[in-house]
């Protein structure tokens, strides 16, 4: 018996260690991490076994040499990271300091969101990863100088402030005393500059960043990643350290403030729910109406689908919603863009390119004044049945598309800002349709780094071979096109989308209204049938008794 | 307190068919099939299920006596009792007028959703690896089966560029596995620059292009894609991209652009070498025919 008390009470304590261990382990997970900040000690070996590694999977952007000039690096901007002359962007260390170890481990795994680098910690081990950054730190002499160790120059970070709405605000109020908004914009939309003429340590324009754009923030938008960019500085680049102006609280509440704008990415829904109204539909961007039409956020990419191929676009994201009465439909469409391109040099466009992608600095002008910016919606020249559509880029021979075409250009000239054209398929040029058919209103508004544009056109049109005709209560494909002119984009060198739907909401059948009541009768009549049926059943809770009731109910008597 | 038989089956169908179906199944084919996302049990089935626990429930409480009183007593005695002057416990005067008055208006608002007219989602479905065209069915990897003359120019150009790198191999065989190795080098290259934007420089199908795209890149690392297709198959689909599908995989979401225009013959082969480098697969032998 005490035989099995013991063997009771061990099994306890056993389950309880059991138990414990995860959170123990969880418990030391945090310390683990901090080791990785030093990493497996640097020998030849690893030297070694790192060059392997770069050479079968860095090198073809990062160069032979770690020049940043491999084969790719013409088509990229930002350009990969030239490590020979030890500048490096992204750093806990003082203003123009090297990385630390855990800097560039963390970059390797994490990868920078919106270039080209990705995350390694998806294919390469953590040990590759280390052995990686052993070699990489061979290309830089100044690693191995001991007066320039950068674990000497970290910037404290050591009083950490959790983001609350009064911290955000204090952090909002930062933002204005450090006149962050003379680059990132009031709004931190990256549109503070009046010219794009601020250069990198290399030569190359700056491209300020969008901080509503958070999938796009290089260095991670963690407060903790966010405090980094301003404490340190970007090596390179205009972004100074504010380290000497601003405190550790007030670059904290700065971080928080960063954090809560970083913004939304795209919908998980690919369905746009036009709402009707009645009335006219608002014909200017400003109308506080477009508040209530549902929003569908749809997200952009480059037209890497037919030469010229472009990846360095500047809108990756469209925001659209939809109004429509009994004859009208209209679509507002915002998007982000730093410059007002409102002109068009039609003899700067560029035809001829060398490769399958458009090199990324050489062969297009990109700055203000040269091409206009510009949207086209698309949808299908006429609905298909079942699930055939045309093709998500422009079309084909026998499955045309039809594109309402706004251009900034247009509208800064006075003339009608939005066009029709008919595509079939993008190795044909667009088709503007005839003066007759063009029945598009539009009007477009830049403010605060941002487009806004409606749209508006009569539901149904004669041409019904080339436009689209809103139907309600079908799923009516609908695509982008963007171009921002002063990114140097023009013709097929632009952002779009794939194909995402407009549903124009039909109206509820006035029958329904007349079967919902019928229902709430039929529903109420059985339960009043039932509640008169179980006052006559004195149900005690015995069997026998309900068997009673049910005898009784039988002949009809009232037991009240 | 012991639970009457009513709310044993009020507890019963809840446990069983929320709890395990609705909530517990789709976690656990998560878990054993390692997806990302619970996969839910398809509306169908959900239905089939939520009939047979019903009419099994229907059986059970039906088929005794004592049991259909058991279950019926306390709803009797909850809706039947206190309507004249007996006394009844606690507020359930008060909460049976609510019941009787929620129960229609809850049904009617569940009649009326459903009624409204539904803009719906896209219907999905496509066939994902379509026959080839039969010209592709036989043809050959020229990059990875080079000719003699191939191996031959390969070695010329070695020993005129006498390069310390680059040693001139000494037999044949040789030469060739250094020709491929170069090749493969090469497709790496062209991968890197043609292909890496949207299936990634991981070719795990997440390139910097690759998140526009509702239709995703293919993911190379995927062992149950590459490796299960010829490579005639790969040069097929590099070849003539989303459009040369049939309908049946809907071309027209594909971002597949059509290389034949872009590349040669011989660079969308040697980009293949370099694509099975960089994914770590080897692709699946054609069968033998005798």
């Amino acid at each position: 018996m005490r035989g099995t008390h013991r063997i009771t009470k061990q099994s306890w304590t056993l389950t309880a260690a059991l138990c414990a261990l995860p959170i123990l382990l969880a418990g030391a997970l945090p310390g683990t991490l901090q080791a990785q900040g030093q990493g497996p000690p640097e020998t030849e070996q690893t030297i070694a076994e790192g060059r392997a590694i770069y050479f079968d999977r860095c090198v073809w952007c990062h160069g032979d040499e770690g020049a940043g000039d491999g084969p790719v690096a013409d088509f990229l901007d930002p350009r990969p990271r030239d490590f020979t002359v030890g500048m490096f962007k992204l750093r806990t260390t003082e203003s123009g300091e090297l990385p630390t170890d855990g800097d560039l481990f963390k970059a390797v795994s994490r990868g920078l969101s919106g270039t080209a680098m990705p995350r390694w910690e998806l294919t390469l081990s953590e040990a590759e990863r280390w052995k990686v950054i052993h070699f990489i730190k061979t290309f830089s002499p100044e690693f191995a100088d001991e007066e320039f160790d950068p674990e000497k120059k970290v910037v404290p970070a050591s009083n950490p402030v959790s983001s609350s709405p009064e911290s955000v605000a204090k952090g909002r109020e930062v933002f204005e005393k450090a006149k962050c908004w003379e680059c990132h914009g009031r709004e931190g939309r990256g549109d503070g500059q009046k010219s794009d003429t601020l250069e990198d340590g290399w030569g190359f324009k700056v491209r300020v960043r969008n901080l509503t754009r958070g999938w796009n923030v290089k260095g991670g938008t963690d407060p903790a990643d966010i405090f980094y960019r301003f404490s340190t500085g970007i090596n390179g680049t205009p972004m100074p350290s504010f380290r000497n102006t601003l405190n550790e609280e007030q670059r904290w509440h700065l971080a928080n403030y960063i954090a809560s704008i970083a913004g939304t990415k795209e919908s998980e829904d690919v369905v746009l729910k036009a709402r009707r109204i009645s009335g006219a539909l608002p014909d200017d961007p400003a109308d506080p109406r477009w508040a209530e039409a549902p929003l569908l956020r749809v997200p952009l990419t480059g037209q890497v689908l037919a030469k010229p191929r472009w990846q360095n676009i500047s809108v990756d994201l469209v925001e659209v919603r939809a109004l429509y009465n009994e004859r009208n439909i209209a679509f507002l469409v915002v998007w982000d863009d730093p410059f007002q391109d409102i002109v068009h040099k039609a003899g700067e466009e560029v035809t001829e390119f060398e490769f399958t992608y458009v090199k990324a600095f050489e062969e297009i002008p990109r700055a203000p004044d040269t091409f206009r910016d510009a949207i086209a919606l698309q949808f299908p020249a006429r609905m298909r049945d079942g699930a055939r559509k045309p093709h998500f880029f422009r079309g084909d021979a026998s499955n045309p598309v039809n594109l309402w075409m706004w251009q900034a250009d247009r509208q800064s000239a006075g003339t009608p800002p939005a066009r029709e054209y008919t595509a079939n398929g993008f190795k044909k040029p667009l088709a503007l349709q005839p003066e007759a058919d063009q029945a598009l209103r539009a009007k477009g508004q830049w403010e605060g780094g941002q487009w806004r544009v409606v749209m508006e056109r009569a539901r149904e049109t004669e041409n019904v071979r080339g436009d689209i005709q809103f139907e309600e209560g079908r799923l009516i494909p609908i695509a982008f096109n963007v171009w921002d002119g002063s990114n140097g984009e023009h013709g097929l060198i632009m952002s779009l989308s794939a194909w995402s739907f407009v549903a124009l909401e039909a109206p509820v059948p006035p029958a329904l209204y007349g079967w919902t009541v019928l229902v709430i009768l039929l529903v109420a009549g059985g339960q009043w049938w039932f509640v008169r049926f179980s006052r006559h059943h004195p149900a005690g809770g015995g069997e026998a008794e309900a068997e009673a009731g049910v005898k009784k109910s039988g002949r009809g008597n009232s037991s009240n | 307190m012991r639970l009457n038989l009513f709310w044993k089956v009020v507890i019963f169908y809840a446990v069983v068919f929320y709890g395990g179906l609705v909530y517990l199944f789709p976690r656990i084919s998560q878990w054993v099939v390692g997806a990302r996302d619970p996969l839910p049990m398809p509306d169908a089935a959900l239905s089939m299920y939520r009939i047979l626990i019903a009419s099994g429930l229907f059986v059970y409480i039906a088929s005794s006596r004592a049991r259909r009183a058991a279950f019926l007593t306390p709803l009797l005695t909850w809706f039947g009792q206190g309507w004249g002057r007996e006394a009844v416990p606690g507020p359930r005067k008060m909460l049976r007028w609510v019941a009787l008055t929620l129960v229609p208006l809850v049904v009617g608002g569940f009649y009326y959703a459903g009624g409204l007219p539904q803009s719906g989602t896209p219907a999905g479905g496509r066939i994902q690896h379509p026959t080839m065209p039969r010209k592709f069915e036989k043809i050959l990897s020229t990059a990875r089966n080079p000719s003699p003359e191939a191996v031959r120019a390969f070695v010329a150009r070695l020993k005129e560029e006498d390069n310390e790198d680059e040693p001139v191999p000494e037999t044949p065989e040789a030469a060739r596995k250094a020709l491929i190795e170069a090749t493969t080098r090469k497709g790496a290259e062209l991968y890197a620059i043609n292909c890496r934007p949207c299936h990634g420089m991981q070719a795990n199908g997440a390139g910097p292009m690759a998140r526009g795209f509702r239709l995703k890149p293919a993911d190379f690392r995927d062992p149950g894609f590459l490796p299960t297709i010829v490579e005639s198959y790969a040069f097929w689909r590099i070849s003539q991209g989303g459009p040369g599908l049939p309908a049946a995989s809907t071309p027209w979401d594909s971002a597949m652009p059509i290389w034949e225009p872009d590349l040669s013959e011989e660079e969308r082969w040697t980009i293949l070498l370099g694509e099975y480098f960089i994914s770590g697969v080897e692709p699946r032998e054609p069968e033998k025919l005798e």
